[in-house]
Parts: structure tokens; C-alpha cells; sequence
């Protein structure tokens, strides 16, 4: 449990970054609980690119139904978190 | 319902530019003499064979917030920047307008090219990797789509791609929405950000570029014997145009009207101008008959003035065919010698330097002009501004492509 919170708050932080980077979203708006639509403003494109940089980072591919799925950063996190467990993407 | 004086009258100017950015700063670099040519910055250009371009350094105030930037590549950033210029420097207030009579026209030689630059890369590692703003940061009409999204234009809007000629062509076709009734004001001009691997590695592999990396400021020299090619610049330029009957009745400030222009193709070569640039001075003959100007009322000429051997030469020639005895008594100036060459937007940039010209009777200097080829035998302004009575102005644009391009200013006459 500690462990998974530690890889969170890790992945939390470099999300958060590349959030900042790639869609140009100030890090204090980078919260667990905010909605990617109606807080961050995203669009179509953005959440597209946002599929795009979770690919990047996990090296491979998130199914669409899941990518549509997902509406609040944390939920971005925990989907990535989940998939980096060994043996998820296999 | 439109109104009767369909004249297009320009209201209002928007340059940025690697010599300055806001229309009294460029004005003041112009009779400066000021160099916009450095060392590139914007990428390492420490291996390529040409290591200098003119840059932009926009004003805090002109940048976009970082979450409306990651949606628009370098050259549609330039063109927001000029728009909301020209805008200002027109007084022209969105909210009291009719939005469904302002259009935009913003013409661009290559579009977002560090987009499909950055894009490509990543292509090497899968089409996965793609940016989901590819397609739409990357297209030649993302700036003036931009313009229209950021201003809640609903008139027409368009986007030019006629090479070095786009910007002023882009002029002539926000000219024709307003003369012909379809709009009331027309934001026009062109944008450009060149300073990017591929272009400056693609112009460079053509020789198309003066290679003098150790002295930059130098390296500019149109119509100089000792010229050997053009530099790149970054730049955009948006001028509000409007009809005469919108801007009396606003009471807006008329700055010059745009009385005519001439177009036509060299169908010669899709680089090389045409040697006795025949196409050019069809385009300067059309454009005095389109203005009503005999050849003496030509008080001053812009001239695409690139600094290549063949352009120059060709130019020279265009002008003396299409002006006779009165070219080598109008007094010319190359922008270029100073900003670099903007491409798609260097004919809106040297539409601003023109009006300019007209409003404040001055022609600007040409740099590096100290040893002038003595086989163009036109009367080239060097180093020192020159005031005179400025009451009629041809902008050149001559572009890849055999496209030609002439704008013609008048000074605000009466209905």
C-alpha cells in the first residue's frame, strides 16, 4: 500500500510535467481531483494528446474505450499505475 | 446591407519583425537602419552551412499563455501577434462591430513547418506517436483559422499560398471581399517562421541563402554587387483593411488606400525568375493601369529586393520595362536588407513599410549598399533615409513559383 501511494505521488509529479509540457496546463491545476473537461478545459485534441503522452509513457497503447472512459487526472494515474504493474501491457 | 464607397483604405498596421515589433518600432528601426540578421538561435544550427536568420523576440504582452500556445505553431503565434497589433493601432473595437462583415485573410509559404519538423521525428518512432495537433497546427490556414477563433470573426476568412508572394496576395483577395460587398473589414496579411532545420537546410542546400555566418548584419545586401543570396527571417505583418464608406464611418484614421495591383505568373521556371523578368513588369504594368498611375506618379518603390543575383537583376529589369524613363528617378528601398526574407509574410511586412512610407514621407534605407551593382541603374536609397512627398507606392513580390505580385498605395484622396 505505502509502496503503491510512493509510485502514485512518483508518477503524480511526472505526469504532472509532461501535462505542463505537452498541453500547457500550470502544475497547481495538476490535481488528483480535477476534471479534465470542465476544471483543465480539455478538448477532443487535447484528450487525444493526452492518450498519446500516457502511450509514451507506458510504451504502448491504451485502448480507446478505456481513454474514453477516464475523466479526472487521478483516474489518468491510477489507469497508468495500474498498467505498469508486471505483466499488465503483456 | 453595404455601403456605397467600396474604396479599400487601410486603418491599420500590425508588423512583427526581427527589426521591430508594433508599427512605431518597426517605423523607427526602418529609419534606424537597424539589422534584424543574427546568429540562430531558435534551433543548433552549429552544423548546417548558413548559421544566421532574422528572429522575432516577442514582447511578454504579445506571447501567448502557455495552454493557448501548445495549440498553435510559431507562425500562427506571429500572425496573433500582428492581428491584435493592427487591431490596436486601428481603434477597431470587436464588440461594436458586426462580426459577420469582418473577415481575415493570412497568406504563409509553408504553414507550421516546426510542427511537421517535430512531428516527423516522432513518426520515426510510429504514427502512434503523432501529436494530436498535427494536422491542425500544421496547415497553411491555421493562422488565419486562429484569427477568426481568437476574434469571433464571421466573415469570410482565407488563407494565400503563393510562396514569397502570399502576404501581399493576401491583400489583394481581403481587397476584393471589400470591393466586392462581401465584407466591410478584412484583418490581411501573411505570416512566416522559417528558422527551422528543414527550411533553412532546404534553402541552404539550393544556395539560395548568403552564407556570411561571421558577420550576420551583412549578410543582407540586395542590389549590392557583391550580393550572394537572401536570408531568412521570421516574421508576420496584419493589416486592417476596410472599406472607405466602414472607416468614415467609424471615423477611423485612414492611413493609405490600397488603389490597385497586378498579378501574373512568369510560367518560366519554378525558381529562377524569369532573366528579363517579363512576368514582373506585366505585373507593375497591370497594377499602375489597376491604380490609374502614369509611371512618374510613382513616388517610391519597395522592391522585393532579395538579395539574390538573379532576383535583383531580373527585378531591375521588370522595372525599367514596365516604368521607362521615370525608374531610375523613383526612389527604391529593400525591407529585406534589414528584416531577412519573411517569405509568406514579407509582402505584408513591406505593405506596412510602404504605407509607412506613404504617412510619414520618408523612404526607408537599403543596408549594405556600399558597393551597388552598377547594372541595375535604379536610384536605391543607401544608408540615409530620404524624406520626400510620398504620394504613390509599388510593393513587390516576386515569388518561387513565378508568381508576381504588385500592391499599389496611394495617400487617402475624397471620395
Amino acid at each position: 500500500m505505502t509502496n503503491q501511494t510512493a509510485a502514485g505521488e512518483a508518477l503524480l509529479a511526472r505526469m504532472t510535467d509532461l501535462l505542463c509540457d505537452r498541453l500547457g496546463l500550470l502544475p497547481e491545476e495538476v490535481t488528483s481531483d480535477a476534471r479534465l473537461r470542465e476544471d483543465l478545459g480539455m478538448d477532443s485534441l487535447d484528450l487525444v494528446e493526452l492518450v498519446t503522452i500516457m502511450e509514451e509513457h507506458l510504451g504502448g497503447t491504451v485502448d480507446d474505450e478505456v481513454a474514453l472512459s477516464l475523466t479526472t487526472v487521478g483516474e489518468v494515474i491510477a489507469h497508468v499505475v495500474d498498467a505498469e504493474r508486471p505483466g499488465a501491457l503483456a | 446591407m453595404t455601403e456605397s464607397d467600396r474604396r479599400v483604405v487601410v486603418t491599420g498596421l500590425g508588423p512583427v519583425t526581427a527589426i521591430g515589433v508594433g508599427a512605431d518600432d518597426f517605423h523607427a528601426a526602418q529609419l534606424k537602419g537597424l539589422s534584424g540578421i543574427r546568429t540562430i538561435t531558435r534551433f543548433d544550427a552549429t552544423d548546417f552551412p548558413v548559421r544566421i536568420a532574422g528572429e522575432v523576440d516577442l514582447p511578454e504582452d504579445l506571447t501567448l499563455p502557455p495552454r493557448q500556445a501548445v495549440s498553435a505553431d510559431r507562425c500562427t503565434q506571429l500572425a496573433v501577434a500582428a492581428a491584435t497589433l493592427a487591431l490596436r493601432d486601428a481603434e477597431l473595437d470587436l464588440a461594436a462591430e458586426d462580426r459577420t462583415r469582418i473577415g481575415a485573410v493570412v497568406g504563409t509559404g509553408t504553414g507550421g513547418v516546426t510542427t511537421w519538423e517535430t512531428n516527423s521525428a516522432a513518426m520515426l518512432k510510429g504514427p502512434h506517436r503523432l501529436g494530436a495537433r498535427f494536422i491542425p497546427m500544421s496547415m497553411a490556414n491555421a493562422p488565419a483559422s486562429r484569427l477568426c477563433v481568437d476574434l469571433g470573426l464571421l466573415g469570410p476568412s482565407s488563407a494565400v499560398v503563393t510562396a514569397c508572394a502570399s502576404g501581399a496576395e493576401a491583400l489583394i483577395v481581403a481587397a476584393q471581399m471589400i470591393a466586392s460587398g462581401e465584407a466591410d473589414v478584412v484583418l490581411a496579411g501573411g505570416t512566416e517562421a522559417p528558422v527551422s532545420p528543414m527550411m533553412v537546410g532546404g534553402f541552404a542546400k539550393i544556395r539560395a541563402l548568403a552564407t556570411r555566418n561571421d558577420s550576420p548584419e551583412q549578410a543582407s545586401r540586395p542590389f549590392s554587387a557583391d550580393r550572394e543570396g537572401f536570408v531568412l527571417g521570421e516574421g508576420a505583418a496584419v493589416l486592417v483593411l476596410e472599406s472607405a464608406a466602414h472607416a468614415a464611418r467609424r471615423g477611423a484614421r485612414v492611413l493609405a488606400e490600397l488603389r490597385g495591383y497586378g498579378r501574373t505568373s512568369d510560367a518560366h521556371h519554378v525558381t529562377a525568375p524569369h532573366p528579363e523578368g517579363a512576368g514582373a513588369a506585366r505585373a507593375l504594368e497591370a497594377a499602375l493601369r489597376s491604380a490609374r498611375l502614369a509611371p512618374e506618379d510613382v513616388s517610391h518603390i519597395n522592391a522585393h529586393g532579395t538579395g539574390t543575383s538573379y532576383n535583383d537583376s531580373a527585378e531591375a529589369l521588370a522595372l525599367h520595362t514596365a516604368l521607362g524613363r521615370a525608374a531610375p528617378r523613383i526612389p527604391v528601398s529593400a525591407t529585406k536588407s534589414m528584416t531577412g526574407h519573411s517569405l509568406g509574410a514579407a509582402g505584408a511586412i513591406e505593405a506596412v513599410a510602404s504605407v509607412q512610407a506613404l504617412v510619414h514621407g520618408v523612404v526607408p534605407p537599403t543596408l549594405n549598399l556600399d558597393r551597388p551593382d552598377p547594372a541595375i541603374g535604379l536610384d536605391v536609397v543607401g544608408d540615409v533615409p530620404r524624406e520626400l512627398p510620398v504620394r504613390a507606392v509599388l510593393s513587390n513580390s516576386f515569388a518561387f513559383g513565378g508568381h508576381n505580385v504588385v500592391l499599389a498605395f496611394t495617400a487617402p484622396t475624397a471620395a
